[in-house]
Parts: structure tokens; sequence; C-alpha cells
């Protein structure tokens, strides 16, 4: 322990006070009745004083602390074991010291407390442990703050040691490559495009517009019939792939306090199918459910329903925009409703999902991903309008219900009905238990 | 510490172990002074007082003035069988000077049943002045029934303007369930009274004290000294309750009052044991209060710096066994001490009484100065 001594001090309307109490007490009255034994008595609080006087706390410099991680580089969401050891390394023992972890302000303690009270010998060690949650980022763990006692526990001093070990809990989507690969290319993107235009396989023929390109006007078709009509080719290009993260008020509620959102969760997963999309050629376009397009830092297109679309697209703009509008659904995702809704059924009818809006953007036949928590009947519904339109969907969905209490449980049963009832409509759905890392689950399904 | 949430409740293990220590040390110096049944109904009393609180902050005052009652029934049990147990039926003036030991008996066991419940329920303190009310609340009907049976229609005029003011003013503090509670008593009072009243003066002790009773009754009417009695009760538990609300309020108690006062009791046992004069066995009690207060202020700072959730068995086990030895010397000391004392020739004048008494305020003073 480097650290300097934060202070020293006694409780206050401690020992010190009850036994010089006890003491005056058994005098006075002692004296007063002329009672022998009560006046001797005043021996034993008098023993107390002069231990408590005698007594100094152990000196914090004999000890280490040590701070280890379970693993230093965690998804968000996933619990992680913080044990913090003290080796006493002086010659004293230590029969009272309590420590206070102190956690990063982004972590919550999901497991046992970041506080502990050991007590060393020389030579040993004793350890907490507790286990944290965080969401994504670099988290500092504070220096510990540490109180030595004495084993009357008279008086005390308090340290900040300073820590060996880990300090740093890394929590990113990154720590664990997703092998979305594989849903990548059997549903999105190196698509044949189906709309005519541009290119060398021959589509259709349609009659003449003006500003057709004189190059693709069927010449040969105006010299038998003297109309202007024009050839069209099929597209060269993929029609892409729409990303839709669900950030509405629903799903903005998390497995237990401090755990990350299912909206959260999703806009992560989001993240990194768009990585995995681009990364693999494809043309990707994004729209948010639950954000405002004005929310956003960067000028985005909106829909009918005034939510932010990027439209397919491979190029840097696009990806400026698509972080853009990830990072403002992020940040949407995080506030939590100051109250729940009553019930699910209200949930749905104060967030609608618009898949109209939604479909009016999309190209004819883009392929759609859509990651929402499947946490009211409006997402089933967005999912399964746009599964009837024509559009190849796979659906992504982290799954935060479950645990003790009744409510999750009840939601729990909803959302596997919503599961069930797409896959019988032949939508492929993910379902994403967020203990996993999302590779597993995208594995797992394919 | 500073990063230390606002309340925890004590330490478990440790907070056990002082009430345990309090619960045994105190009835065991009620054996040793021969009280030990008057401690146990101390205990009780205290108990039952402790529900009380409880029951008022969940807001069931009807329940919390029933316990309330219940408990100054027991005190005032206590007392009667106390002074009946030294003084012929019916006790009459001047009653002659009885020996403290017992009562004090009776009020350590008092505090320590109150306090060992106030700390496994985790009561505030300040919780104790509703069940105080709630417990007045009940005497209201009764103390009621009591003066208009003993003054007749010119009592039951001025009773039953207060109560129509007290109705008109609407006063929350006379809750309806614990005004019906009461008024309950009264039926089984107005069955029983005579029969009562013909056992107790069959029951004095001699002609004198026979006729004395007789002209007690003939002025409050059998009804009104039953209902005195009744309203007694209630009345001990709230002048109870509402000294241990103004200890707690003027900051004698903390936010662990319970295991404070279960080590005071334990404190005022040994107390009594020695003006019992009991012996050595006064030694062992004063080191068992401050064994209890010792522990209990243990638990209290280990449940404000860690809390519950967090690993201190093996911290609190080293500290009981540390405290424990501590005891046992103090105890050593203090027993050797008094060997030395009883060789010396005793000199106990009333100066060196004033002057022990000077220096010991002195002390105090001393002490209070330098908080």
């Amino acid at each position: 322990m480097t650290a300097a001594d934060a202070g020293t001090g006694s409780d206050p309307g401690g020992r010190f006070d009850a036994a010089a109490f006890a003491a005056v007490t058994l005098l006075t009255v002692g004296a007063v009745l002329g009672n022998g034994l009560l006046f001797v008595a005043a021996v034993v609080p008098g023993v107390y004083l002069v231990a408590e006087a005698a007594a100094s706390p152990p000196s914090p410099g004999a000890v280490r602390v040590e701070r280890s991680l379970g693993s230093t580089a965690v998804p968000p969401g996933r619990p992680t074991t913080v044990t913090l050891t003290v080796a006493n390394e002086g010659d004293r023992p230590i029969p009272d010291c309590r420590l206070v972890d102190r956690p990063p302000e982004g972590a919550t303690v999901v497991e046992g407390t970041a506080r502990g009270c050991v007590s060393v010998r020389p030579g040993e060690t004793a350890s907490i442990s507790y286990a944290v949650v965080a969401g994504h980022g670099d988290h500092e763990f504070d220096d510990p703050v540490a109180r030595f006692r004495s084993l009357s526990a008279a008086g005390w001093r308090t340290a900040r040691p300073s820590v060996d070990g880990d300090a740093t809990l890394s929590c990113r989507q990154a720590a664990e490559t997703p092998a979305v690969r594989s849903a990548a290319r059997r549903r999105a993107g190196a698509r044949a495009g189906d709309s005519p235009g541009r290119g060398v396989e021959f589509h259709s023929v349609r009659e003449y517009r003006r500003g057709d390109d004189v190059s693709r006007v069927d010449w040969r078709r105006y010299a038998k019939t003297g109309d202007l009509s024009t050839v069209d080719f099929r597209e060269p290009h993929a029609a892409g792939t729409v990303v839709v993260v669900d950030v509405r008020r629903p799903g903005r509620v998390g497995r237990a306090p401090g755990r990350p959102t299912a909206a959260t969760l999703s806009v992560d997963a989001a993240g990194r199918l768009f990585e995995r999309l681009s990364a693999a050629g494809d043309r990707i376009g994004l729209s948010a459910l639950g954000v405002a397009a004005a929310d956003v830092d960067v000028p985005v297109a909106g829909d009918r329903a005034d939510r932010p679309w990027v439209p397919p697209g491979d190029g840097e703009t696009t990806r400026t925009r698509t972080t853009a509008v990830l990072e403002a659904a992020a940040d949407v995702a995080a506030e939590r409703p100051s109250r729940p809704p009553p019930t699910v059924g209200d949930a749905g009818r104060r967030a609608p999902a618009r898949p109209g809006a939604l479909r009016a953007r999309l190209p004819g036949s883009a392929a759609v991903v859509v990651v929402t928590p499947l946490l009211d009947e409006e997402a089933a519904a967005l999912v399964e309008t746009l599964a009837g339109a024509d559009h190849p969907v796979l659906a992504v969905s982290p799954d935060v219900t479950g645990g003790d209490r009744p409510g999750g449980r009840v939601a729990g049963v909803e959302r596997r009905l919503r599961l069930e009832r797409l896959r019988a409509r032949g939508v492929e759905v993910v379902d994403w238990d967020v203990a996993e890392p999302l590779s597993v689950a995208v594995e797992g399904s394919a | 510490m500073s990063t230390a949430p606002a309340a925890g409740r004590p330490a478990r293990t440790t907070a056990a172990g002082s009430v345990a220590v309090g619960v045994v040390a105190t009835l065991g110096l009620g054996a040793a002074t021969g009280e030990t049944a008057v401690t146990a109904v101390g205990l009780a009393a205290g108990l039952a007082l402790a529900g009380a609180t409880r029951a008022a902050t969940d807001a069931e005052t009807a329940l919390a003035g029933m316990l309330a009652a219940l408990g100054g029934g027991l005190g005032v049990a206590g007392v009667a069988a106390v002074t009946l147990a030294r003084v012929p039926w019916p006790p009459t003036l001047p009653v002659p000077f009885l020996p403290a030991a017992p009562f004090l008996l009776l009020l350590a066991g008092g505090l320590v049943g109150f306090g060992a419940a106030a700390t496994v329920w985790h009561l505030p303190p300040a919780a104790t002045g509703r069940a105080a009310v709630a417990g007045a609340t009940v005497a209201a009907a009764p103390a009621a029934a009591g003066v208009v049976a003993a003054g007749g229609l010119a009592a039951a005029v001025p009773v039953a303007v207060v109560a129509a003011g007290l109705v008109v003013a609407d006063r929350p503090a006379l809750d309806g369930p614990a005004l019906v509670a009461g008024a309950g008593l009264v039926v089984p009072l107005a069955v029983v009274d005579g029969r009562l009243a013909t056992v107790a003066v069959e029951a004095a002790a001699d002609e004198t004290r026979r006729r004395a009773l007789v002209d007690a009754l003939a002025v409050t009417g059998p009804l009104g000294a039953v209902a005195g009695v009744v309203v007694a009760a209630p009345a001990l538990a709230a002048g109870f309750l509402l000294a241990v609300r103004l200890a707690a309020d003027t900051g004698l108690l903390g936010r662990v009052a319970g295991l404070q006062l279960v080590a005071a009791g334990t404190f005022l046992a040994a107390v009594a044991g020695g003006i019992a004069g009991t012996g050595v066995v006064v030694l062992v009690g004063v080191a068992a209060a401050l064994l209890a207060w010792d522990l209990g202020e243990f638990a209290a700072t280990l449940g404000r710096e860690v809390g519950r959730g967090g690993a201190s068995r093996r911290g609190e086990f080293v500290h009981v066994g540390g405290a424990v030895a501590l005891a046992a010397v103090a105890v050593v000391a203090a027993v050797t001490a008094a060997g030395l004392v009883r060789t010396l020739p005793a000199s106990g004048t009333p100066a060196t009484v004033v002057a022990a008494a000077a220096a010991a305020v002195g002390t105090l003073l001393l002490l209070a100065a330098l908080r």
C-alpha cells in the first residue's frame, strides 16, 4: 500500500463514552449508597478504558491490496467477478480491515457487495468478491477505501490503498467477434437486383420516356414500327439490406436494475450486424424505430413517421449517417421510462411501430434485418408486415425476459408466443439469450 | 466511511451476540437477586411494548394500543407484585420504604426486552411516539367511564363536552380503531367490577385496612377503581415509550437504539444486583453490560460501513473473541480489586461520600465539556 493515510478517528458515541459513563455511574452509586462492591465494579469499565487507550489501529502500510477481474474484456451486460485480495505483509495481525471497493460509475454490482470486513494474520491473505455488469466502454475502478481497527475496534485509521492488478474493465462487442457471416450470406446482400435499369442482362422493354439514355432506345423496333421504346436491363448491384433497430419504449427495460436495457442490446447487435454486413461488401441501410430524425447529430432523411432513414449504400456518407443514428439510438435506448407501462398491451398502443412508414422507404426487394426485443405486439406485427410484403426478413431478438418476478416470466411467455408465431409464418428469428454472445445465438440458429 | 450509503442494519452475527449476552446476563442477575419472576415479567412487558411499536409502524393502531396496554399491564402487575410481597393489602399511606432492586430489575427487564425486539425488528425509536399515542387512545374510553362512574352525572357532562370537542376538532391522533378497542375494554370491566371489589375487600389484611378500602371504593365507585387500574397500564406504557422517544430525540440513543437499550438494561440489572448485595456476580454483570455494548457498537459500525451483504463473518468472530477476552480480563481485574479492598479497613464517613460524589460529578462534567 503506497497511498497516504486518509485519516484517523473514532466512532462518535463510541465505547469510550459508554465505559466512562459506566465508571462514573458505578463510582457515584457505590459512594452514595456506601456500597463497596459497586464502587469496586468501576474497575471493569476502567479496564475497558485502559484497553482502548492502549490499542492503536494497525498501520495501513503493512497491507497489499490486489484486484483481479474474472475477465478484463467482456461484452456489455455480461457479469464479471471482481476479487479484492488483502495480503498482510507486516508482522502484526490485522483483526479488522473494512474494505469498500469503488467500482466504476458505469458498472452495477449484481452479486454480493463491493464491501467486506476481513481479518488477516501476518503472511495471510483474505479476499472479498462480487460481480459487476457494465455497459459499453472502458470502465476504470477507483482505489478502494480501507479502514483499519484494532482488536478492541476503538479507533480507526482510513486509507486509500493503491491497488495492484486489474483496474480497467473493458466492455466491447469486439471482445468477441460475432460470427454473423453465415446469417449475412444466407439472407442479406449478394442478391441479384430485381429492379430494371442499366446493365447488360436483358430485363424488359417499355415505352420511351423523356430522359432515357439514348443508348438504351430500341432502334431496331423504331425502324420497324416507328414507336420509341427503351430496353431495361437487370440492375447489376444488390438491392441492399436494411437493418431496422427497435428502441421503442417497451424495449427500454432490463432484466434487472442496472442491467443494459433490451433496447441497448438491440442497438449493440444492430451495430455489429452493420459492421459485419458492410465488411461482406453489402449495401446497408438503417432505420431506427423510436428515434426522432431530428435527434440525430448529422442531417439524415426521415420517413413518414419522422424516424431516421439511411438508404442502402456502401459509401462514407452511409457510414457516417449510420454511426450517428446508432449513437442517437443508443442514447434513447438507455433512457428507462420513469414508470413502467402498466400492461404490455398498453405499451404497444403507446409506441406504434408504423410499418407503413418504413415500407414506403424500403427499396422494393431489399432484405430486412429487424433487431427487436419483441416485447410488444407492434414489433411482431412489423416483422409480419414486412415479411408479408415479400421482403426477406431476418429478426434478431435479444431476450431480457425471465428472472424471478412473475411479470418477467409473463413477458417471457408472451415473447415466446410471438417468436413461435413469426417462425410459423416462415420468418427466420434469432432468439438471443443475452447471457450468451450474439455469435452463439446466430450460429445456433444457422 | 465517506463512501458508505446512508443506513445499514447492524451486522447480524454480532448483533445477535449482543442481544443474547444482554438477555442472559439480565435473567441471570435477576435469578441471583432472587427476582427471576419480576425480571421475566419486565422482559415480557418490554417485548409487548416493542410489539406495540412495530404494530404502530405498520399503522395497526388498534393492535398497537392493545399491545401497549398489555405491556403496561404487565408493568403494573410487576410493580403490584413487588409491592404486595412486602406491604399488606391494601397499601395505605404512608407506604414504607421499599427495596429499589426489584423495581430496577423490572425496568431493566423492560429495557432489555424492548431493546432485543427492537433490534430484531429494526424498529426506529421515532416510532415509539405513535405507539404511545395508540396506547393513550386505548385508555381514553376506560378513563372516561371511570370518571363518569366516580362522579356520576356531574362528571358525565364535562366528559361529554371533551369528547364532543375532540370529535369536532377531528384530532387525527385519536385513531378510530384504537378508540373502539378501548371502549370494548369497558364492557368486561362493567361486568366484573362488583365482584372484584368484593374480592379486594375480603382480601384485606386487617380491619383498619378493610375500612380504608371500603371508604376509597365509596368515593370512586367500584368501576372507577378498576378503570383507574386499567388506565394506569396504558399510562405506564406511554410513559416508557415516550421516555425512549425523548432519549432518542435528545441524541442519547443512536440509530441502533435497540442495542443501546439492551446494554443499558443489562447495566441497570447489574446495578440492581449490586444494591441487593448479590456479591461477585455484579462484576460479571457489569462486564456483560459492557460486552453487550461493545458487540452492539461493533455491529452498528460494521452494518453502517460494510452492510449485511458484505463478507464479514470472520472479522465478526475475531472481534467477538477479542471482546469476550477483554470482558474476562476486566472481570478478573475487578474480582482481584474487590479482594484487595475487602482487606482494607472500611472508612465510609459522610465527608468521603460527598468527596467521591463531587469527584464523580466533576468527571462527568469534564467528559461532557470534552465532547
